[in-house]
């Protein structure tokens, strides 16, 4: 027994010698260990896609293993608290979007509070589409506006993922500055929406591109306006939001790194080197293209810190001029 | 003639040695899958996912496809043998596949449900084959209140998910109905019950709640009792079913394979619901209904077959129009899109390599489930001769892994490991977990269907009746209705009558 505990004590001091230096950082070594990137969302989706593709990147890069945890729950809350809780050592590492890390942030400061987080870059941007259902008589937005002005349409109803997601404030946000009045419809994603888009339970949605282009091609749909700054190469008969006058309404999601607030300045960079080269990648454009997803990496650390405090501060003011209620 | 042309070329693609390399691994993997307590189709899709971006979009839409048939195929195989669901949907078979076990006719009831997998299987993929554009479409007539109307229909089944008392089967349903409150309310946005914990705020998994009741309540059973030298301690006088059990099983097969090949269609449903309604079906057309949950062969063979059917029909909304009708189908559609694969309605005629050879692979795939499972039987029989201090060890740590794994969470484990405490008191009381789990399945989607219909509609209730489909389905909830209350009536006379003779 003595022997026992002799040796367990030997045993604790050992790792407590080996412990102690491990807990600073050494930034220089960074990384020797296992990478884990935590996502706010099920697997499946372009959050998901992006913090895949960045791992395995990532994988290749530095020999070390990066391992992908889905974390859905709270609209981003239970992942952003993990990250924002671990150590801030780049070990783990949030890939966050513009509903987990920016809307929510507006709609319910009691969730986020106390989350602070250190962006590291943008990765990618999903373009959306405004589609109707193909057997609705318009064929653009003007068109849906005046038809909804002078009463020939009538009851028109649009779906999103619920009250306080972009699709929904989009949505509410074209049909008020217009002084037209459609009735929402909550959903649990497109294996919900696309069934009641298409078979005319709702007749518009703002849909991603990847979902939403087959089925315009199709005629299933029709595609009213995008939300990219410039007409997709793959519908160039469909105008920008921007361009029909509608400034910022529409949103072309984007998803991006973060990592905790205290990560040394020289981690987040050496991150962002490593991330910034992989989305600059011809290949991972391809891989990204192909799934109608744009590359879009931001120029530094702070360029996206910075773009990720406009966009809560606009999002904020879009949903406090909206009236938006989320919580109670 | 056409179509068969097409899936001449399509068994061309399905036959190259890595197709059906891919093939094979996907059978394997989802039958490892589906024999392993916990551990779900939709993690092991998620954890391979990855893997796949390196291989030919066909070999990769073939592997995952093979996993989630296959789960779905062996999943039975330990709800026979020790009462724990393989796979979400298999828990209806637990009800009479387990007492069959108990009796010593294990054999039978994994080769019947071998059989009826493989035959609902085969009758799906004929569905896929010929009908996937009309039925895709069809799909969509399924609307707000007709689902509500469907699931109307779905949650009458409760009623007859257990032997125990009626007052045990409701309490149990409602408990599952207020379970399936918790978490965010789709249409306000709002978390329900979710006391604060962002852990809750997705709802209570379903796989967390079937492990908890099921597998772990059922291992409890065996705490304190005798050590014998297997799990169970009968002989098997049957490995092989008879002419006669055959004749029993067919009629409850080909019932379970029309229920489960029409709900699988939808994407609202699937094959957990269809597995519920066709095990409802058999017992009320059932001449003597007192032998279901001791070991009927009908209350195997039909929800088995339904879930098969629903399984492989379940494909047809993703493939007929890029629809992901449940989670396991959101990633194949992930992974076809990474490929550069555009699923939607144009599938099949851009991508009829795909199509046809996917559709092809499911034939193979499905031979060889069969050739796997039916003298795999002799194995499974084996394992229950492991005394449980080997077994039930391994089952739970299984069983927290899959746990686990549905979205990484640890809290989940110690939300299953509370259901398994809950399951344990409820068993004392002769307390079925069936209507719990049933509630807990169908509560979230006629709640939601409900609301969004009265939001439709304004809040006028009649858009249930002006919609054609969801009337018929209202009607015959009427009937049900009806026919239970006369049933109820009709049996209490007997009893009084009984008693005073």
């Amino acid at each position: 027994m003595k022997h026992f505990k002799s040796t367990l004590a030997a045993g604790l001091l050992s790792v407590a010698a080996f412990a102690l230096p491990a807990a600073t950082v050494h930034a220089a070594d960074y990384p020797s260990k296992t990478i884990r990137i935590v996502v706010p969302v099920p697997p499946g989706g372009p959050t998901d896609t992006a913090a895949r593709i960045v791992a395995e990147r990532l994988n290749t890069l530095w020999g070390q293993p990066v391992i992908v945890e889905n974390k859905p729950g709270g609209t981003g809350a239970l992942a952003n608290q993990t990250v924002n809780n671990a150590n801030p050592d780049g070990y783990t590492i949030l890939v966050g979007n513009v509903s987990t890390n920016a809307i929510t942030f507006a709609t319910d400061p009691e969730k986020t509070k106390g989350i602070k987080l250190k962006g590291v870059s943008n990765l990618i941007q999903v373009p959306g589409i405004l589609s109707a259902n193909g057997d609705l008589p318009v064929n653009s937005i003007q068109d849906l506006v005046a038809k909804m002005k002078s009463g020939e349409l009538k009851n028109i109803k649009y779906g999103s993922g619920g009250v306080g997601t972009y699709p929904q404030i989009d949505m509410l946000r074209l049909m008020t500055v217009n002084g037209l009045d459609a009735t929402h419809i909550a959903y649990k994603g497109a294996g919900q929406i696309l069934p009641a888009l298409l078979g005319n339970e709702i007749q518009l949605e703002f849909l991603n591109e990847a979902s939403g282009l087959p089925l315009i091609k199709s005629g299933r749909l029709k595609g009213l306006a995008t939300t990219w700054t410039e007409r997709l190469p793959e519908l160039p008969d469909v105008p920008t939001m921007q361009e029909l006058g509608y400034g910022d309404i529409g949103t072309s999601a984007w998803h991006g790194m973060f990592v905790p607030e205290k990560t040394p300045p020289e981690v987040v960079n050496k991150l962002y080197t490593a991330v910034s080269g992989i989305m600059n990648d011809p290949d991972v454009q391809k891989k990204l293209a192909d799934q109608y997803i744009k590359a879009t990496p931001s120029k530094s650390p702070e360029d996206f810190s910075s773009f990720v405090d406009a966009e809560r501060a606009k999002w904020l003011k879009i949903i406090q001029d909206n009236h938006i209620e989320v919580a109670p | 003639m056409d179509i068969f042309s097409q899936l001449a070329h399509g068994f061309g693609i399905a036959l190259t040695m890595q197709n059906l390399t891919y093939c094979l691994l996907g059978s394997m993997i989802g039958t490892m899958v589906g024999v392993l307590p916990g551990i779900s189709p939709v993690t092991t899709i998620a954890m391979l996912l990855p893997l796949t971006f390196q291989v030919p979009a066909v070999s990769a839409l073939i592997m995952l496809a093979g996993i989630y048939y296959g789960a779905h195929h062996a999943g039975s195989t330990t709800a026979i043998m020790l009462n724990m669901p393989g796979e979400p949907s298999s828990v209806v078979v637990c009800m009479d596949g387990h007492p069959m076990a108990k009796q010593g006719r294990a054999g039978i009831a994994l080769c019947v449900s071998a059989i009826g997998s493989f035959f609902a299987g085969c009758v799906g993929i004929i569905v896929i084959t010929l009908f996937s554009p009309l039925l895709s479409e069809a799909g969509l007539l399924f609307g707000a209140p007709e689902y509500t109307a469907l699931i109307a229909v779905a949650l009458m089944t409760a009623s007859v998910m257990s032997n125990g008392s009626a007052l045990s089967t409701f309490g149990m349903a409602v408990l599952g109905l207020l379970i399936g409150t918790v978490g965010t309310d789709v249409g306000s946005g709002l978390e329900r019950y979710t006391f604060g914990l962002p852990e809750l705020a997705e709802g209570v998994d379903f796989v967390t709640v079937a492990v908890g009741l099921f597998a772990f309540a059922e291992v409890t059973q065996h705490i304190g009792a005798p050590e014998r030298h297997g799990a169970l301690s009968v002989k098997f006088s049957e490995l092989f079913p008879r002419f006669a059990d055959l004749k029993q099983a067919f009629p409850a097969i080909f019932r379970g394979t029309g229920i489960g090949a029409a709900l699988g269609i939808l994407p609202g449903t699937g094959p957990l619901v269809s597995a519920f309604v066709a095990y409802a079906v058999e017992r009320q057309v059932a001449k003597d209904k007192s032998r279901f949950g001791k070991g009927a062969i009908e209350g195997v063979a039909a929800p088995e077959a339904a879930d098969n059917a629903a399984a492989m029909t379940h494909f047809i909304p993703m493939l007929g129009l890029g629809i992901p009708a449940g989670p396991a189908m959101a990633m194949m559609l992930g992974a076809l899109m990474i490929q550069g694969v555009q699923p939607g309605p144009e599938l099949m005629t851009n991508h009829a390599d795909l199509f046809w050879g996917v559709v092809a692979s499911m034939w193979i795939g499905n031979l060889m489930l069969l050739i796997f499972n039916l003298p795999m039987v002799g194995v499974w029989i084996k394992m229950l001769t492991t005394p449980y201090r080997f077994l039930y060890p391994g089952i739970i740590l299984f069983c927290c892994i899959g746990v686990y794994s549905v979205r990484n969470s640890t809290f989940d484990v110690l939300l299953a490991a509370f259901f398994g405490l809950f399951g344990m008191v409820a068993r004392q009381f002769n307390c079925s977990p069936a209507p719990l789990v049933l509630g807990l399945v169908l509560g979230p989607i006629f709640e939601e269907n409900f609301r969004r219909s009265l939001t439709i509609s304004n809040g006028d209730p009649m858009i249930f009746l002006e919609h054609p489909i969801s009337a018929a389905l209202f009607v015959l909830f009427g009937v049900f209705v009806i026919v239970a209350i006369l049933s109820g009536a009709r049996s209490r006379k007997q009893k009084l009558v009984e008693e005073s003779a």
